[in-house]
């Protein structure tokens, strides 16, 4: 085995990560800020997909227009699940779990009915591959990797910087508190769901053209979300981040080394990093 | 005469003429009888691909008989009904699904599930209340001496291998070892296990082979391995139609230069959209084309038939399916009996049925312990510049 090869390794267990990352962000934002598990987040995810593949192949909308295009869409759907099935349900966490799974359940229903059966793709965006340090990555994960930088450290500096991401971290640290100084909860929670839906979104579009669209592909990233937001920590998008990335290498290098067993490795980490570290690796106790 | 009397005569005289005109039709009504016909399959979540399929080539042959007066069994015509169930590739779905079927809507025969586990859960009961169960699943414990009134309608991966690998063998004589990519559960360890056995016996040497999670869709880590044993050609027959493209796009995008294979059948436009012509270039599979170079009428007509009900694409995958009820429905005839037990025994008798791919029959007496696998010509094509092109026939020696 060469240095090619573990150089390889590297690089797929970057790109898995990474789309561990993209879809595990949006989950622990809404867990951070509203204290909701958002089984219904791997659906929007397969949405986003879909709408991508419909701008696309459908309406023949430039691939990085339909990008756009799928976020605001799906934050516009998030917003209307929060306002109509969520808000009802704010502080009551066993009915809000319910719901949460019934909606998740409810979307990927009407996507069978709608979209069918079958796999969907988009046509190749960025063909080609491109090789470094003899590892060969094809161009449109190399655009994923970009995009997925860009969108979470935006996402950071907006939590961290700007107004309404201050907002919403006083509203995850102290929901009282934040009212009592005029932060506005429910727009906090409305402008929360818009931003992980879109998220959500953009994971789906992103991942579109380099993977195939079918309905049923939101329960299995709502899986890999949740163990990656255990990992890093329920409600912290750095714990997201590093999640993610831990878990896209460790699964790199197990199915270099381990074979099949790697699938197994995902929960031996939650097990160890719950016994050790019941709040997550970045999260709070 | 008052208004209540005329409005008695007027209704006594409508009962009259209803009555007149009904009497003559009631012989031609009772002819037709109604017959019912359990079908389980997976209508949603991930084996719904098959199952819909499924739906679809028997909705065709049910609409093909009832379209020339219905099944003629003796003296008697009936029109089939199915009833569909939903085993949404569950096992305890397909079990409560059987038991509606036999205990509530008291039909004696089902069409089965493509899922191995829904199978050997539905088998207790269909075998205790002797239903004809006529099924789909690669599993080998499917078919055995104590399952008589089971019958497997589609060609296995053991079947299908033993005409593919020696084509393979024939056709490629300069490549040497194989390489093996196949979903982590029951039905990726069967097919694998047949896979192995059958690729030894052609002479392939196995220098791979590794089981993926369902749901996975970046094969880079596992492939990367693969690719550095440098293997002919890369089989992936287990796999589910949108992860063989996958995988097929993601070899090529790894470098590699071999052959992809796999002995199930697949939609071609379906599998260059997602793979990428170029990344699909090459690759062989077990699917018929209806339009190619093996038409037959029979196969011309099907293809028509869904057309005009489901209008186009044309799904490749729908016609295996077509044998379930073609089968039945000529054993029926021939028994000249709805009665199953009768309608096994014809099935077990008869040394050759007509289907859309040929002539077929059943075997594995040997390979099974009992005679229930239908046997059916194995299609190879190939896809070249993105369209499928038949590269041969085979018909499965199963002793």
């Amino acid at each position: 085995m060469t240095s090619a090869f573990f150089f390889q390794v590297f690089v797929n267990g970057l790109m898995l990560g990474l789309t561990y990352v993209l879809v595990a962000s949006g989950f622990s934002l809404i867990y951070g800020i509203m204290r909701l598990l958002n089984f219904a987040h791997g659906e929007l995810y397969m949405l986003g997909a879909f709408a991508t593949y419909l701008l696309c192949e459908s309406l023949k909308v430039p691939y990085l227009i339909s990008l756009g295009l799928s976020m605001v869409l799906i934050a516009g759907l998030g917003i209307l699940v929060y306002r109509y099935f969520f808000r009802p349900f704010r502080d009551k966490h066993d009915p809000s779990l319910v719901i949460a799974l019934a909606i998740a359940m409810l979307i990927g229903g009407l996507a069978l009915l709608i979209f069918g059966e079958k796999d969907q793709s988009v046509s190749p965006v960025f063909p080609g591959v491109i090789r470094i340090f003899g590892a060969t990555l094809s161009r449109e994960r190399v655009v994923v990797i970009v995009i997925a930088v860009l969108l979470m450290t935006a996402l950071t500096l907006y939590i961290k910087f700007s107004k309404t991401g201050q907002a919403m971290r006083a509203v995850a640290q102290d929901r009282e508190a934040a009212a009592l100084q005029g932060i506005g909860v429910d727009s906090t929670f409305t402008l929360c769901m818009g931003i992980s839906s879109a998220l959500a979104g953009a994971a789906g579009a992103l991942l579109a053209p380099l993977f195939y669209v079918n309905p049923f592909l939101g329960m299995h990233a709502v899986l890999k979300a949740l163990v990656v937001v255990v990992i890093g920590g329920l409600g912290s998008i750095p714990g997201a981040i590093a999640g993610g990335l831990l878990l896209g290498f460790m699964e790199s290098i197990g199915n270099t080394f381990l074979g099949e067993a790697t699938e197994i490795l995902g929960f031996v980490l939650v097990m160890i990093v719950l016994l050790f570290r019941p709040q997550g690796l970045l999260g709070h106790g | 005469m008052t208004e209540f009397r005329k409005n008695v005569w007027n209704r006594m005289a409508v009962l009259g003429i209803a009555f007149s005109l009904g009497i003559p039709s009631f012989p031609l009504y009772a002819a037709q009888k109604e017959l019912k016909i359990g079908a389980i399959f997976p209508l949603s979540g991930r084996g719904a691909t098959w199952g819909l399929a499924a739906q679809k080539a028997i909705t065709l042959k049910q609409k093909e008989v009832n379209g020339r007066g219905g099944l003629k069994v003796g003296t008697d015509t009936y029109k089939l009904e199915i009833m569909w169930e939903d085993d949404k590739y569950n096992a305890a779905s397909g079990r409560m699904a059987a038991e509606k079927l036999v205990n509530r809507d008291k039909v004696k025969f089902i069409l089965g599930s493509q899922s191995s586990a829904v199978i050997l859960a539905v088998q207790p009961i269909t075998e205790s209340n002797k239903i004809l169960f006529l099924v789909d699943s690669y599993a080998k414990e499917v078919l055995a001496p104590d399952k008589p009134y089971t019958f497997r309608m589609v060609l296995t991966s053991n079947e299908v291998l033993q005409g593919m690998y020696p084509w393979m063998t024939k056709t490629y004589p300069n490549m040497k070892n194989v390489a093996f990519v196949e979903p982590n559960d029951a039905s990726g360890w069967s097919i694998e296990k047949d896979c192995k056995r059958l690729a030894e016996q052609n002479r392939f040497q196995v220098i791979f082979s590794q089981f993926y999670e369902r749901g996975t869709s970046d094969f880079y880590p596992l492939l990367n391995k693969l690719i550095v044993t440098n293997p002919d050609f890369v089989d992936f027959s287990g796999a589910p139609p949108g992860d063989q493209a996958l995988i097929a796009k993601q070899l090529r995008e790894l470098g590699y230069k071999g052959k992809t294979f796999s002995s199930t059948t697949m939609d071609p436009t379906e599998f260059c959209k997602i793979a990428g012509a170029q990344n699909a270039e090459g690759h062989i599979s077990n699917t018929h084309d209806l339009l190619g170079a093996y038409t037959n009428e029979a196969q011309k007509k099907y293809y028509d038939d869904y057309i005009a009900t489901y209008g186009k694409p044309f799904d490749p995958v729908t016609p295996k399916y077509q044998v379930y009820l073609d089968v039945l429905v000529q054993a029926m005839e021939k028994s000249g009996s709805i009665d199953p037990t009768q309608v096994k025994d014809m099935m077990e008798k008869v040394d050759e049925w007509v289907t859309i791919f040929g002539p077929a029959k059943f075997g594995g007496k040997e390979y099974y312990g009992i005679k229930r696998q239908v046997i059916t010509p194995v299609y190879i094509s190939e896809i070249i510049s993105g369209k499928l092109v038949n590269r041969g026939t085979m018909i499965p020696v199963l002793p």
